[in-house]
């Protein structure tokens, strides 16, 4: 008798220990507070500077960037590393411990699994907060390639009429713009010339895709948006079919079918136009893509096929 | 009680205590299987069983997958090609480690060596040149073993000009060559063209006109090429060390060359033939072991780059 009623006591207060618990979750919030501050510290630095770098770098494979682009990243993943480590080292630490001591049946064990729920929380909150930033700083890569693509138009048109055989000396019209070295036969004495196009003009077939995919880009989120329907559209189902477990109105229950069978009826579409999108996208991208470089189309148009089957 | 229970809940309760065994003499049940795996006999292509034909297996993996295929659209479900295909993929699992008493190390030797067969791509380290396929005819009479004896040259920091020079063409051969063979690469879905040339790749492969084009390397560089090549904790080590230079901003093959002396065509070709190594002898346990010590090592290098950095940036917060 005496025994219960202690016990109930016992129960109703909080425990000693749950002070230990507290003071880690809220030195785990602070922590990562911090480390919130220094990945905002980290890309407002970063963002500018990256922009800077690319802009100045006179390399065709943007090695300067590249280099600079992936030290931010280290730092970046240096910190969510960090997280983690604390995370397991720390907080998992101190949870397992106290799950260990308090038993299951206690009612206070619950306090030791809001614990770790509120701590894991937090920690997809501050993965959240890396994963944002760490998009914003893949953004700096973009660059406009029309403006590439018009320099080399424009270095094109300079040149194409300032090549002269080397035998003769005639005039040699350079028809189109080469990618690779070539021999070139001069009109008037067919001696066979060889033609090196310039650094400049070499980075088309480097940038001939990407430029057909910023062309195309609006038709890619098209097929993105259809193709991701699908799962929303099987969740709204699944949602309204667990709506009907405890219904037991014939009225509702008639009504929330037919949404139902409505809602696959127009998944199964989407499942049926997403592959027909993603097709529309594709050939429209190879087909700016062979504008850009006919020399590459018979390969390219191999590619193509190949990729079909796959969608 | 519950065990009663549980049989009758399954339908078979022979299967039960049978894994009851199994779990309480752990070590009874790896002696039986160690001895079960050796009595095994494997034909040293196909990595088939001898104790049965390779077209029994196919009949019974296709079977059983048939039957499931006509299960499954019986009960109305939309078979697709890759469902298909992924069924396949599975009771080959189960059937080659049923008929083989095998572990999963060796499934995947085995998925390994007739991965061309059963999903129509390379593995590395399991490729043979074949004469009549088109993606592998010469081009300009430079076959890809050619091809990438000269790609080794020119990665190795030797002047393509020089290259040519040797083979005894123009420059703008090379440009072709250097064209048509990554073309096919990219269009060859069966991965040959590319999975060989790693393997060429690997084998550090030369031809009698380019063998006194040499890369300059060091004494030291030699040494530690040398030791790459056989001792792969060292490996690991320059592996986990370039990764880590990466992430603190420095280029990490030249970090690699300058302070060991190993150029980028060496290591990445030591890279490949312990890849291959590694596909050839498929031990899920070494290769734990091996990627758990190269991010041992590149954290280890992670700290001496951040010192010289002046630190990370954020060093300074503390739980």
């Amino acid at each position: 008798m005496f025994g219960l009623f202690k016990k109930q006591k016992e129960e109703e207060t909080v425990p000693e220990w749950y002070a230990e618990l507290q003071e880690s979750e809220q030195r785990w919030f602070v922590f990562l507070e911090k480390l919130e501050s220094k990945v905002e510290e980290l890309a407002a630095a970063a963002i500018p500077e990256l922009k800077q770098v690319l802009q100045e770098d006179e390399d065709l494979y943007k090695r300067t960037f590249q280099r600079v682009y992936a030290g931010v990243n280290g730092q970046l993943k240096n910190i969510r590393e960090k997280a983690r480590d604390v995370y397991e080292e720390k907080i998992l630490d101190t949870y397992y411990n106290f799950n260990a001591q308090v038993s299951v049946l206690s009612k206070h064990h619950g306090l030791v699994s809001n614990f770790r729920n509120t701590c894991s929380d937090r920690h997809n909150k501050f993965e959240e907060h890396c994963e944002y930033w760490s998009t914003e700083i893949e953004k700096t890569q973009e660059r406009d390639l029309e403006i590439e693509y018009q320099k080399i138009l424009n270095e094109f048109e300079t040149i194409k009429d300032k090549f002269n055989c080397t035998q003769c000396g005639g005039g040699i019209t350079i028809e189109k713009i080469f990618l690779i070295e070539t021999y070139i036969s001069c009109p008037y004495c067919k001696t066979q010339n060889t033609f090196a196009p310039s650094t400049q003009g070499r980075n088309l077939q480097n940038i001939a895709r990407g430029l057909a995919e910023q062309r195309t880009a609006h038709l890619l989120e098209e097929f993105e948006t259809e193709n991701n329907k699908e799962r929303e559209l099987y969740h709204q189902r699944h949602e309204l079919s667990l709506s009907l477990i405890h219904e037991s109105d014939p009225k509702i229950r008639n009504e929330v079918e037919t949404k139902m069978k409505e809602l696959e009826e127009q998944r199964q579409f989407v499942i049926q136009n997403a592959p027909k999108l993603h097709r529309v996208y594709l050939r429209a991208m190879y087909d700016e893509w062979n504008k850009i470089t006919p020399d590459l189309k018979e390969h390219n148009e191999k590619m193509y096929q190949n990729q079909l089957p796959n969608l | 009680m519950f065990k009663k229970l549980f049989g009758a809940l399954t339908g078979d309760s022979r299967q039960e205590n049978h894994n009851y065994e199994a779990q309480t003499s752990n070590n009874n049940y790896e002696n039986e299987y160690e001895e079960a795996y050796t009595e095994v006999e494997y034909d040293p292509e196909t990595l088939h069983g001898t104790h049965y034909t390779v077209e029994d297996f196919d009949a019974e993996v296709a079977e059983r997958a048939e039957n499931w295929i006509a299960d499954e659209r019986a009960s109305g479900e939309n078979v697709h090609e890759k469902d298909i295909q992924n069924i396949y993929f599975n009771y080959r699992r189960a059937v080659y480690t049923e008929w083989n008493n095998c572990d999963s190390d060796q499934m995947i030797r085995f998925e390994h060596a007739n991965s061309l067969k059963y999903t129509g791509v390379q593995t590395s380290g399991f490729v043979k040149a074949d004469a009549n396929n088109p993606f592998l005819e010469p081009v300009h009479g430079v076959d890809l073993r050619t091809y990438t004896a000269m790609c080794l040259k020119i990665s190795a920091g030797i002047d393509y000009l020089e290259v040519c020079k040797a083979m005894g063409f123009e420059p703008i051969v090379w440009e072709e060559l250097n064209t048509i063979w990554p073309q096919r690469m990219a269009e060859d879905t069966s991965f040959t063209v590319t999975t060989l040339f790693g393997q060429y790749y690997a084998e550090n492969v030369t031809v009698p006109q380019l063998e006194n084009l040499k890369a300059s390397i060091s004494e030291e560089g030699q040494a530690n090429l040398d030791r790459i090549k056989t001792d792969r904790y060292f490996y690991e080590e320059l592996a986990g060390a370039r990764q880590a230079a990466y992430e603190y901003g420095i280029d990490g093959a030249q970090w690699i060359l300058d302070n060991f002396g190993i150029n980028l065509a060496d290591f990445q070709s030591v890279a490949m033939q312990w890849m291959t190594e590694q596909n050839q002898n498929w031990n899920s346990q070494d290769i734990m072991e091996f990627s758990n010590y190269q991010q041992e090592k590149q954290k280890e290098y992670a700290a001496r780059f951040a010192a010289e950095q002046g630190g990370n940036i954020a060093d300074d917060v503390n739980f």
